[in-house]
This record gives structure tokens, sequence and C-alpha cells, in this order.
């Protein structure tokens, strides 16, 4: 039973309960509150009590409505290993984080040094956090990720790529107890950024006392190999991989400490997977009670997507967005909304459009080449395409047309880039085919020089029905300009060779990137393989040189501002710059931008609040992390 | 009795008696009238079929941007000034419904657009052979008449229907003679020449037999290359279909021989110095010809099944191929039984012509043998 309590009378009882207990003995217990949960557990000498627990000035989370209420239980739902994603995403504690605007923000360092030729990066952490089962975290913890498991050869061939941006690691001192620092060899602009992506939390996610003896380099040989035997592994590097198990092993052993708000006590894949408040938590609310305010999370195995929906619709789920987006979704969840089984907090997505044209100026043919790296074809195409109706039935009319230019919320927001070339005019769009010397032949169709007609074909991953949908849309658009284009929906595999091997002439794909613009550049210009406008030159640009093919002047330019906007510590500097890149754009319109889509929706209990107005949705921002889920609380009913 | 009515019956004794197999079938058949409804259903639907183009007021991939989702239209004959007109429908607006943000349709006060014969619209290629645009009905503009709704694209599901039974039927139809060429000639070789042979295509039926089938099928289109244009996976999926579905049919023509090989007229034919291809093609297919037409009646919808299945299973055919399975895997998740149930209606024609074929191969089989009582 949930016990029923105003806030204020749990806080006296909580207070007071406290007071006896200790025995009058030390005043500064008042200064913090905890759980029934916890306090219960403190009664019976099963844990040290809060003030003991939480750090000495732990970190405040001003909560977004009101201070909540301990207790209750947070249903979701999930389908598996595979899913737990989701859970990962409720749990988002770097050292750096990203706040509900999306700005950088100290969490676990609490402050931190830039060199100013932002090479060395020191951070303070904050003192006195622990881990779950009461160990101390510090910053031991982090050099151990780094010098016992990405830099040792075995377990971590290659080290990750955003911690070794030009292939050589940052050396990594331990100052003191609490204060780490890195140090790279060339200026890295995005470090901070990049700590607060959901990589960023491999940093905090190693307790160095748990996994020490699984490492060769500290535990007894003898007692390794009886593991091992144990385990059945068939190497030490497999072992290991399986004990630390990149972050989900929290979620599946219940003996691996972290050091997140909730902890796992029946560990997944169970038909009720089990996570309950983590007694060591090291923020409070402004009134001193430990967060979070919700005892228990429970998710529930379910066999599919669609069953989860109808859980939501029905009410059986307290706050997920996950299996719950998509158009179609949505609009089911704002039908069944009137019942009264919960509310929807709108999350917008960060990418800049939800689908786009990226024509391929790597095309193997070359008469296809010239024809595709014109910049009148693109602006051809971006005027023939109507984007009112793909609006009208992919997104109901309720997205927003516009090119791959960065977001409004966004720092970089170019007005005049995100409108360019948005106009319906299949007039305008022959005109400049007809510039471009592709007439019209006698059998209605557009020629190109060497006499055989235009032909084109847009690749799609079958897998998702609404970019199939917007191609076929887009082929009949095209078509009327006399240029034959087929859709080639492939799975995603078949369509991923196909274009990374540039083998494509327009490929269609979602246009990440349009808030987090410096970290996921890859439609402003060739920045990898993923650039399906021009995966050679991107090639060219991630291996230095080395792969794919030398890019032209125009766009080498803009590579080379990337990268002083990299080694650029100053954001003034690196919107400047930046400008540069989205002008050019403006002007080449490289990728042809088509629809921001409507938002997707979190499905959240009537009772529960303490969640903002919206929230973004994004791979690098792991939504709901930034926006505090410790602090979400339930109203009595 | 009088001499009249003597006269008469010994009449209706004679056309009994010198009446060919043929025709005692077709009376036996006719006393079947659930069979016979069948059957009549059967060739409506491949009339519609084979007339799609044609009977449907839209072409399958007409998109109606503005009717996304509508709802069946309401066909009337009173208008708003509760007068009677000729056979019309109104023209609809999208509206939003502020509450629930859901996207509804309300017909244009006063609009009355009435449904017209042989009009032009859309243009096709007839068979393949000819343009035209000539439908058999519409309706004047600014009205569209969509009998069971429109998709998520606005595209006419009546339209969508009658297209995608095109494809549905005529699987089920190339199919089954797939499986009929496969099984008379290695039923037939099996029955007629016997020893070891007939036990190596025995024991290879056998295994295919026991395969599940849908497991079979699965692992079978699996294997078809993802970058196939969509005729070669048509053909590709009937094969697939008729490869399993030959077993039966080969089975029935075995037994059948066996049987009948051993008969005087077998004998006779071969004294007769008749050689081997004569006797299977002149003396003993004719007599169990009528057996066959049983057994192909009964196999189509089980092809028409297994095709629905595979499609809506997502690894049969793909759009753009309209087939019902097609159909029905686009309806295939929580929001559609929700909120647009006409998206389901490819299951009626299904249903139709699954028990269509039933009646009919029911009322067939106890035709063929027009002299048991």
């Amino acid at each position: 039973m949930r016990i029923k309590l105003g806030w204020s009378a749990g806080f006296f009882i909580t207070l007071l309960a406290l007071f006896f207990l200790s025995g009058f003995a030390w005043p500064e217990v008042l200064a913090f509150n905890e759980s029934p949960m916890t306090s219960q557990l403190v009664k019976e000498g099963k844990l040290p009590p809060v003030d003991k627990r939480l750090p000495p000035s732990p970190v405040v989370v001003k909560p977004f409505e009101k201070p909540g209420l301990y207790g209750g239980t947070w249903r979701r739902a999930y389908t598996g290993l595979s899913d737990l994603v989701g859970t990962r995403r409720l749990l988002y504690d770097p050292l750096v984080r990203w706040s509900p605007t999306y700005a950088i923000e100290p969490n676990l360092a609490s402050k931190w040094e830039v060199s100013a030729d932002g090479k060395a990066f020191t951070f303070h952490l904050v003192k006195g956090v622990r881990w779950s089962d009461g160990e101390s975290f510090t910053a031991d913890d982090i050099l151990f990720y780094f010098e016992d498991m990405v830099f040792n050869k075995e377990l971590t061939p290659a080290v990750p790529k955003w911690l070794a941006p030009a292939g050589v690691p940052p050396k990594v001192t331990k100052v003191d107890e609490y204060t780490i620092r890195f140090e790279f060899d060339r200026p890295y602009g995005l470090f901070l950024q990049q700590l607060a992506c959901p990589h960023g939390m491999d940093l905090v996610s190693y307790p160095k006392h748990y996994l020490k003896k699984f490492h060769k380099k500290y535990a007894k040989p003898e007692e390794l190999e009886a593991m091992m035997k144990e385990k059945k592994a068939s190497s030490w590097v497999k072992f290991f991989h399986d004990v630390s198990a990149s972050r989900d092993a929290v979620f599946t052993d219940k003996n691996m400490p972290s050091i997140f708000a909730w902890i796992t006590t029946e560990p997944a894949p169970a038909k009720r997977f089990v996570m309950q408040r983590n007694p060591y938590y090291w923020k409070v609310d402004p009134n001193g009670n430990q967060l979070p305010y919700i005892d228990t999370i429970v998710h529930e195995l379910q066999a599919e997507s669609q069953t989860i929906l109808l859980k939501a619709i029905a009410g059986e789920i307290d706050m997920q967005g996950r299996r719950l987006g998509g158009m179609q979704n949505s609009v089911l969840l704002l039908a069944s909304r009137g019942q009264g089984n919960y509310k929807l907090v709108p999350k917008t997505s960060t990418a800049s459009v939800g689908l786009l044209l990226a024509p391929n100026l790597n095309h193997p043919d070359p008469v296809m080449q010239k024809i595709l790296s014109d910049r009148r074809f693109r602006i051809a195409l971006s005027h023939a395409i109507n984007r009112k109706e793909i609006n009208k039935i992919v997104y109901r009319g309720k997205g927003t047309e516009r090119q791959v230019a960065p977001l409004k919320e966004s720092a970089f927001y170019s007005p005049s880039y995100e409108k360019a070339y948005l106009e319906y005019s299949p007039d305008k769009a022959k005109a400049l085919l007809d510039e471009m010397g592709l007439t019209v032949g006698p059998t209605g169709k557009r020629m190109r020089p060497d006499g055989q007609p235009v032909r084109l074909s847009l690749d799609v991953v079958v897998e998702i029905q609404s970019w199939v949908d917007t191609a076929e849309i887009l082929a009949s658009n095209i078509s009327h300009l006399g240029i034959d284009t087929e859709v080639k929906s492939e799975t995603r595999e078949l369509f991923m060779q196909r274009v990374e091997s540039a083998a494509h002439d327009i490929a269609l794909w979602t246009g990440d990137g349009g808030m987090e613009c410096l970290l996921e550049p890859r439609w402003y210009f060739p920045y990898s393989g993923e650039s399906l406008n021009a995966p050679l030159y991107g090639k060219w640009f991630q291996s230095g040189g080395k792969q794919g093919t030398e890019p032209p002047a125009d766009i080498k330019e803009l590579m080379d501002i990337y990268s002083q906007i990299l080694s650029t510590v100053s954001e003034e500097k690196q919107k400047e710059l930046f400008a540069k890149i989205i002008a050019a754009n403006e002007k080449n319109l490289w990728v042809i931008g088509l629809v921001h889509d409507p938002p997707d929706y979190y499905v959240v209990a009537p009772n529960m609040y303490n969640l903002p107005k919206r929230d973004f949705q994004s791979w690098i921002y792991p939504n709901p992390g930034p926006i505090y889920p410790e602090q979400f609380f339930f109203a009595p009913k | 009795m009088n001499e009249e009515s003597k006269i008469e019956e010994k009449k209706r004794e004679e056309k009994y008696l010198n009446a060919s197999t043929r025709q005692l079938i077709w009376w036996r058949f006719k006393k079947h009238k659930l069979a016979l409804m069948g059957l009549y259903i059967i060739g409506v639907m491949y009339f519609c079929a084979a007339f799609c183009e044609f009977l449907s007021p839209y072409h399958k991939d007409t998109r109606h941007s503005d009717c996304v989702y509508a709802p069946s239209t309401k066909i009337r004959v009173i208008d708003h000034k509760d007068r009677f007109r000729r056979p019309f429908v109104e023209a609809i607006e999208p509206d939003i419904d502020l509450e629930s943000q859901q996207l509804c349709y309300k017909p244009v006060q006063g609009s009355c657009c009435p449904i017209r014969f042989l009009v032009r619209g859309d243009k096709y290629l007839f068979w393949g052979l000819w343009e035209t645009d000539l439908h058999l009905f519409g309706v004047e503009p600014p009205g569209r008449i969509f009998l069971f709704g429109t998709d998520r694209m606005g595209r006419d599901m009546f339209s969508r229907c009658l297209y995608g039974s095109r494809v549905s039927l005529s699987i089920g139809m190339l199919g089954v003679f797939l499986s009929l060429f496969l099984g008379l000639v290695l039923g037939g070789i099996s029955g007629y020449v016997g020893g070891w042979i007939d036990g190596l295509i025995q024991r290879t039926i056998e295994i295919i037999r026991c395969f599940p089938s849908i497991p079979l099928w699965m692992g079978l289109s699996a294997a078809m290359p993802p970058h196939w244009p969509a005729l070669k996976v048509y053909f590709a999926i009937t094969i697939i279909l008729s490869l399993v579905g030959w077993t039966d049919l080969a089975r029935m023509v075995r037994g059948k021989l066996i049987a009948l090989r051993e008969e005087e007229f077998v004998l006779a034919a071969r004294f007769a110095g008749a050689g081997h291809a004569r006797i299977i093609f002149r003396h003993l297919l004719p007599s169990f010809t009528s057996h066959i037409i049983v057994a192909i009646t009964l196999a189509i919808p089980s092809m028409i099944l297994a095709e629905t299945a595979l499609s809506f299973l997502g690894i049969g055919l793909r759009p753009p191929v309209t087939s019902l399975g097609v159909l029905l895997k686009e309806a295939q998740n929580v929001t559609t039984i929700a909120l647009y149930p006409w998206l389901l209606i490819p299951v009626l024609f299904v249903i139709v012509a699954v028990l269509a074929f039933n009646c009919a191969g029911d009322g067939l089989r106890d035709a063929v043998d027009p002299y048991s009582r």
C-alpha cells in the first residue's frame, strides 16, 4: 500500500522520526529528508542515515512545477533486452549534461576549466557521491575506465572516435581524488558537448572497486579462472565484456553498482523488470528531500509495440515515449485522450526535417554526376516538390515545410535558408531544367546531353511506411517534369550498402542535426560516409584524405571551416564560422528538405507531475533523461 | 394417369438416359443451390477482376490529398431541400476536430454531385493494349465517390480492392494451373510407370508434405532476391505456392491411374496397339477429368489464402503491386482497427472468394458422379 500523505505531513513525520532515531545527537540531520522506504531501512539498521549517504553538498534539482511527494510505482513497458535503450535514457548522469533547453550544464562535475588553447579540460567532481553499494565515486573510477578499459588494447581494439577526434586519445590524469584532467593533442571545441551525449555516460558507468575483481590486471589469476569457468566464458576479454556489458549490466545484473537514481532489483529480461530507488542517489530538491521521488519503476515485458500502445491507451503506463512514437500512434493517442487515462506531453524532433533528398554528388555515371552536381538541377527538384501535399498526406497538415536548416530553437537558426526554394512551382523547375540544357525530347521525356532520357530512382528504406509514402509522392511530382522517376524501397542493410558505395541517384533519409548542428553536421557538408549526398567526399574527410574521393574546392572550404570550429572554444566564434557553412548551403542546396515532422508524445499518467511543457526527441539528447525523471512524482488521485 | 403425362414421363426418362455425362453433371449441380450461387459469385468476381480498371471509379494509385482516411461516401437521393433527386453524393471537405485533434470530413452544404455512368476519369492502359479513360461510373466534380473510403494516402479503397482481387484471384488460378501441370506429369508418371520411380516420387511428396507450409513458404520467399521487380516477385510467389500445392493433385492422379490402368478398356486399347501416350491422354485422363476439376476448384481458395497470408506477413507481394494481402498488411495496426475500420474491407473479399470456391467445389464433388443417387 502506498502511504498517501500531504507532502508537509510526510516531511514532518520523517523529520520527527529522524529526530528521535538520531537521539538528538546530530542536529545537521535536519537538513535532509528521505523516502519512507529508505527511512524504514535506516530504522532496521540496514542503511546508514540519509546524511551519511548524501554528499555534504548534494546536487540540487529544481522541480519543474512543485516539490513532490515520495512513493509510487512508475509503470512502463518494454519488449526485451534489445529495448533497454528506453530505460537507459531515463538514467542520465554524465559529467556534464544537456539541460532541458539543450544547453550544457554541470552534473557530476560541478565545475570545470578549459585551457585557453582549448586542449586541456579539468573537471571537479561533486564530492562525496557514492555508488549504489555505498562506495565512494572518485576520479579513480573515471581513470579506471580510461586506463584499464579504453586504453587496454585487448578490451578496446580501437579508441572510440569521439574520445580521439584526430586518432590520438587524450592524456587522462587524476589531479586529486575529485579532480580529473584531459589533455588533447589539439584543441577540441566540442568535448563538453560530446560528454553530454549518451556515450558520455561511459565515463561514469564502471565502478572500479567492483570491476577490479574481473579485470586481469587486478584479479588473482586463479580466482579469475574460476569465475570464467563458472560463466563458461571462452576468453578473459569476453568475460569482462559480459560482466561490464556496456551499460546494460546495471539492468541485467543486480550486483553491478551504479550512480543512477534507480537500481535494479529484478533484472531484465524478466516478465516484470523492477528497479527501486538508489538509497545513495546524490541529488536533492531545494527543500533537501533526497531524490528520486518515485520509489519503484516496473517495466512489463510485452511481445510487441502494438500491445504497448494498447496498454498506454488503457492508462496502464505512467510515463513513456518509447514505442509510442510515429504519426500513426500519435493520432490514436490524441484520439483516445478524451477518456482521461493519460495526458500527452509533446516532444519535438530535433531533426531539421522528417525526410530529405540527398542527390548523389559521387554518382558513378559521369553524365548523371554532372547533372546532380549542378545546383540548378537541385533547385529545380526543390521547386517541383509539392510539400503541401506531402504535409497533408503524411503529416496530416501539421508539419512545417522547410529546408535542411537548423531549427528555430538552435543557436545557428537561419530564417533565409529555412525558407529557400520552398515554393511549389513546376514552371520554375522546368525553366531551370531547360536552362541546363535538359530539354524535352520527342517522347516528352527530358534528354541528357548524350541523348539518353534522364531517369532517377529514389532510394528509401522499406521499413518506415511514411518514408515510402513520401517517396511515392515525390516520384510522381518529379515525373511531371518529364523525368522518369521510380521508387526503390529496400531493406535497411541493402539501402546502406548501396548508398555508402555511392551507387544511388537520390537517397532519402531523415535530417539529423537540426539542433545539434556541430555534433551531427552530416547534412551541412560531406562530414562522413553517412552524408548520403556525397559519401565518398565524407569518407575523404573522415580519413584525412586517405580514402574516398577528393572534393572540389568549394566543399573543401566547408571542411576547413568545420575543422576550425572544432578547434574553437568560443561559442560566438563557432556561430560565426558555422553561419558561413549555412550560407554556402543556402546557395547550393546540396540536400533538399521537405517537412519538419509534428511532435511525438510522452504518455503521462494524469496524476504525474513535474514534466516540462515540451521536450526534444533525439538520439544525442537522450530524452527524457535531460528533463530529470528523478523529480517526477505522483500526486494522490 | 392419363396418356399425356405418361408420354411426358417417358420423354423425360429418355432424355435422362440419352443425356451425356456432362449434361448429367450440370443437372445435378444445378440442384445444389449453394454451389450454384458460389459459381455465380466466382463468375462475378473474376469478371470484376478482369475489368477492374473500367469498373473502378479511380486508378488504384490516384491520391486525393485532401481526403486522407475519408470514410465511405454516402449515396443519397434526398437533397438538403428535401427534394427527390437522382442518386448523388455530397462533396466533402476536411475539418479538424479540435478536441481530439482528429481529421474528420464534413459535407459541403448544398453540394450535389450526381452519379453518372460511363464517365471520363483517370487514364489507364486497358489490358495493356490501348489507353482510355472511360470508367463505368463516377461523380461530377467537385464530388468524389469512395464506396469503401480511402486509405492513408487518400487512395480509393474500392478501386484498390478491385485491383487487389485481380492479383489475388489470378495468383490463385495461375498457381493452381502450375501445380496441376506438375501434379499431372509427376502423378501420371508415378501411377502409370510404377516401380521404383513411383516410390521415388511418392517419398518426395511425403517429404514435401511433412514441412509445415507457412515456414516453408517463408523460407522460399526469403530466398527471393529483394531487388527483384514487382512482376518477377509476382511470378515467383506463384511458383512458390504451386511448388507446395502440387502434391495433393499428384497423389490423386496417381491413385486414379493405378485404379484405371487395370481396367478392360485399357487392356483393349493396348491390344489394339495404342502407345502409352495415347492410352494416357485419350483413354485414362478423360475418365477422371471431372475429379481433377473438383480438385482444382478446392485448391484455388487455399492458394488465395496462402498469397494473402504471405503478403500480410510482408514476405509475399510488395507495394506498388496491390493484392488483397498487401492491402491487409497496410491495415495491420491498432490505429486502423480503432479509427479506420474500413481499411479491413479487403478481408470480406477474401472471405467471399474462398467461401464461393468452397461451395462451388462442394457442389461439383457431389455432381461429378451423376450415376450415384
